[in-house]
């Protein structure tokens, strides 16, 4: 019966989140008005998602470190190891969304696929330090040992996503900053719903796919229990 | 087709295309390794039940 519950709540999850991405493209093509021509006109476009897969890998790697933490924290609980591990595989998998995506957005505009660009670089590095974090988790075979080693390097690699992300404010960078508005066209009011719900829908997307794949990593544990089972039987 | 007309076509398309294709494989995959693995369950489970039966 409980599993009946939690398989509704995913269903409904999935349902929500692939509405609300459906009205964040309406707003992002039908609503939204046409950028200036430094900001690359209709191509400014693509910002209303890359700035959404941006975010949803920052918050992905974000809650990574926070799970670390808990993780040694709270008396080595699986469930924050779980987590962790699960969010940072989505944010490798967001982090190359936005370095493609980047890079489509960059091609007609800067007139070049990549530039090595404090923005860009720092993003490149970051995706590179949790391809080696689950590099690492593959390569650790005893669970403690894994997940102990693996919260140490989420919590250090962590330092990577701010700089990444003042990396516009710090350094002398052609990235636009959205924040502080340079480099492109300040968004107007027809603007913010566009990325606002943008936003909002990539982060039904992050909190379905994250359940989803903490779900494979409980199985797993299941298996593996399974497995200790018959052995020692 | 105007420049702006072929930087549609050429760039801000395919960019969404990218996001569904990545995101759909990516789904895909953690269900396929989820069925993969309740497979296992099931099969671990009767072979578990066969060793208390004897």
């Amino acid at each position: 019966m409980a599993q009946t519950k939690t398989d509704r709540l995913g269903v409904a999850l999935i349902g929500l989140a692939a509405v609300t991405i459906a009205v964040a493209i309406y707003f992002a093509f039908g609503y939204a008005p046409t950028a200036d021509t430094l900001s690359g006109g209709d191509m400014q476009r693509i910002f209303y998602f890359h700035v959404g897969i941006a975010w949803i890998a920052g918050l992905a790697l974000f809650v990574t470190f926070v799970c670390s933490i808990l993780y040694l924290w709270r008396n080595e609980q699986r469930k924050y190891d779980v987590i962790a591990a699960a969010s940072a595989e989505i944010g490798v998998v967001f982090g190359v969304m936005v370095l493609l995506s980047g890079m489509l957005w960059a091609r007609p505009v800067w007139n070049t696929w990549w530039t090595w660009d404090p923005r860009l670089t720092t993003t490149a590095i970051t995706e590179f330090i949790y391809i080696a974090y689950l590099m690492l988790r593959g390569a650790l075979d005893d669970p403690q040992r894994r997940a102990r080693f693996s919260a140490v390097y989420g919590i250090i690699g962590f330092a990577s996503v701010p700089i990444t992300f003042f990396a516009t404010r710090w350094f002398n960078t052609i990235h636009p900053d959205l924040f502080s508005g340079t480099g492109l066209q300040p968004l107007t009011d027809h603007m913010k719903p566009a990325m606002f719900i943008a936003l909002a829908a990539f982060t039904l997307v992050y909190v379905a796919l994250l359940r989803l794949r903490a779900k494979v990593e409980f199985t797993a544990d299941e298996v593996a229990k399974l497995k200790h089972e018959i052995i020692n039987a | 087709m105007s420049p702006e007309m072929s930087n549609i076509v050429s760039f801000l398309i395919p960019a969404y295309i990218v996001f569904w294709l990545i995101t759909f494989l990516y789904a895909f995959s953690i269900r396929s390794r989820q069925k993969n693995l309740e497979k296992d369950v099931e099969t671990l489970r009767m072979l578990v039940e066969k060793k208390q039966e004897r």
